[in-house]
């Protein structure tokens, strides 16, 4: 987008300002700002829905004016903030719209159509009713099938879980994060919670009104270093725990932790335990966690004499920032260790590095 | 519904019970002061002529055949006007007062002045058609643009925004979901129409109407009944018919409204 600008017939200032973005291919681009600054338009904007009043859009290069406006639209998934399914057409007509406006034959809409339902989780009883008779977040569902019924390169997509609750939008971010790693579209998420835009987006543009650019980084990088007042004022009180959901444990420097073989004596452990500066050893076999042993516990006899405890301060290696502070906090101890499903060791985290991650 | 299409409605039906109140009470009040005797010979309703008259079936089913014409002709012929009316007023909506307030006009000409006036250039079937046509215009009409206003505008913005035409929008999304509305609609005009049919008899038409014409003049309560309930019989006749058509039509309403 170049210089893009749209201005409402009778509105004083701009809906949007001359705005310039560029959304890379294969990656999810959110757009968030406060309500009334643009969103909408600008992502309509797109698929000329609505017309700028100056400026020029290009899709790969090409001018999306000199596409045909059914065209255009056809290749372009459209997920609009009112869901907007068509109350007349059962729930596999709904999904079909656009197969059957590029006229594909019955067989390969329907089997599409089946594909896209268990893509999205909807069971295959549902295809026949009408979307009056689904619950709110299953018709969202059925709203983003039918954007991606045709396998379009691009997904626009208004605010697309805005109608459920919490939970069952937890759910859909985490299937539209699955789908995308598998499918690899380029798709414009619109929304206003910064929660959804951080967990969701591979870059976030934070709009303000009147459709003013502020800032476009990665929402990392967003959340370390907002632009300006406007955007930290935005993106909340809570920017460092936010930011604690976005990396994980194993981009912290690990720890070797307080170890001990189990073969070792009694007076290499207590030296361990001097090391580690807590009141308890974790034992190892090789690179396998066995269990923890109290320090209170250490009597003489060598380690492998001691039976070693089921802890409760791990995580895997999967795992994030916040959910490893979240285990820290509920253990009771300043340490947790990262350990495989299958056991294996790969180190300890602290406090102190998680403070240290942050402060990159 | 609109509110506005749900009164006409009910002043339809009020018109066609009004009707058969009036000449059940008119029939009543004429027996009761006439002696025993005479009312013994000269009942309400004398079913002989119902069911023993040779000439009865033949005559009923001929009006009947003549008032279903002079309903359903006008009816069908003013949807189809009404939807080239609506289709200017939807496109050019510039229009929309102008044929809105012309439809009105042509609704509020005494329809005594129009049979009188049409008849003496057509035929009288052709004027009676063409009259009761006239009169079916504003209510179409006005259901077709309001129910075509009433599409949901986040179907509408779906619509193009999966790009859909101009043409595939209006048959594939608007139409269909306008359907309850102009139903209602076409029920409401039929329905008049099926009152209004009667006043033809001054143009030697009336269909069941003619019964009770011939009621009047020859004091015959009988006859009054007989062509007030055929009238009623015969408008929510094609009402249920209508609603029938609705069910099947808009499949999608029912279950919604079940819920
Ligand atoms: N069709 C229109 N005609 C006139 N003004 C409009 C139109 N559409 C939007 N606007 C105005 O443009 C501004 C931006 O609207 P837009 O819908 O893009 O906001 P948004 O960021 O999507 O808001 P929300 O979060 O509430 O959906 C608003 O001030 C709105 O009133
Ligand atoms: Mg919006």
């Amino acid at each position: 987008m170049a210089g893009v600008t749209k201005t409402f017939p009778g509105s004083e200032g701009p809906a949007v300002a001359p705005l310039d973005l560029t959304i890379p291919a294969g990656e999810l681009t959110v757009l968030i700002g406060p309500s009334g600054c643009g969103k909408t338009t600008t992502l309509r904007m797109i698929n000329r829905l609505v017309e700028p009043t100056a400026g020029t859009i290009t899709i790969d290069g090409t001018d999306i004016r000199e596409r045909s406006l059914t065209e255009l639209r056809r290749g372009i998934g459209y997920v609009i903030q009112q869901i907007g399914l068509f109350p007349h057409r059962t729930i596999a007509q709904n999904i079909a719209t656009v197969p059957k406006l590029l006229g594909w034959d019955k067989r390969t809409t329907a089997a599409r159509v089946d594909e896209l339902a268990e893509l999205v989780g909807i069971e295959r009883e549902m295809l026949r009713r009408y979307p009056s008779e689904l619950s709110g977040g299953q018709q969202q569902r059925v709203g983003v099938a039918r954007a991606l019924a045709a396998d379009p390169p691009i997904l626009l997509m208004d605010e697309p879980f805005g109608a459920v609750d919490p939970i069952v939008r937890s759910r859909l971010q985490h299937e539209l994060l699955d789908l995308q790693s598998r499918m690899r579209k380029t798709i414009v998420l619109v929304t206003h919670d910064i929660d959804e835009a951080v967990a969701l987006g591979d870059r976030v543009a934070v709009l303000n009104v009147g459709g003013v650019l502020e800032q476009v980084a990665a929402p990392d990088d967003l959340l370390a270093e907002p632009a300006n007042e406007f955007v930290a004022a935005f993106l909340g009180a809570e920017r460092s725990i936010k930011r604690l959901a976005l990396s994980g444990v194993m981009s912290l420097h690990l720890d070797p932790g307080p170890v001990v073989d189990r073969r070792a004596s009694d007076a290499e452990a207590r030296q361990a335990l001097e090391r580690g500066g807590l009141d308890w050893l974790a034992v190892l076999d090789g690179d396998r966690f066995l269990g923890w042993v109290a320090a209170a516990d250490l009597d003489g006899r060598p380690i492998a004499d001691l039976q070693p405890e089921v802890l409760r301060a791990r995580v895997e290696p999967t795992a994030t920032l916040r959910e490893a502070l979240e285990v820290i906090l509920t253990s009771h101890t300043s340490t947790a260790l990262v350990v495989d499903a299958d056991g294996t060791y790969h180190g300890a985290v602290t406090l102190e590095a998680i403070r240290e991650g942050l402060a990159r | 519904m609109s509110d506005a299409t749900a009164r006409r409605r009910w002043v339809a039906w009020a018109l066609v019970a009004a009707a058969a109140i009036g000449a059940l009470a008119w029939a009543v009040a004429r027996t009761r002061g006439l002696d025993e005797q005479t009312q013994a010979t000269n009942p309400i309703f004398r079913w002989e002529y119902l069911l023993v008259r040779e000439r009865t079936p033949e005559e009923l089913w001929a009006r009947t055949r003549e008032h279903l014409e002079l309903t359903v002709v006008p009816v069908v012929l003013g949807t189809v006007l009404s939807g080239v009316l609506a289709a200017l007023v939807l496109r050019f909506r510039v229009l929309q007062g102008t044929v809105f307030t012309l439809a009105g006009v042509l609704y509020t000409i005494p329809s005594l002045a129009l049979f009188g006036i049409l008849s003496t250039y057509v035929s009288n079937w052709t004027s009676a058609v063409a009259a009761l046509t006239t009169y079916t215009l504003l209510i179409i009409t006005r259901n077709i643009v309001a129910g075509i206003d009433g599409v949901s505008p986040a179907a509408l913005d779906a619509a193009d925004g999966l790009g859909m035409g101009r043409r595939q929008r209006l048959l594939a999304v608007e139409l269909p979901l306008a359907t309850p509305v102009i139903l209602t609609g076409i029920r409401v005009a039929t329905v008049t129409t099926v009152g209004l049919v009667g006043i033809s008899k001054v143009i030697q038409l009336g269909g069941l109407a003619s019964y009770v014409f011939d009621g009047f003049n020859r004091d015959y309560s009988t006859l009054i009944i007989l062509g007030s309930a055929s009238m009623v019989l015969l408008a929510v006749v094609l009402d249920l018919a209508l609603r029938g058509v609705e069910r099947l039509l808009t499949p999608w309403a029912r279950r919604a409204g079940a819920r």
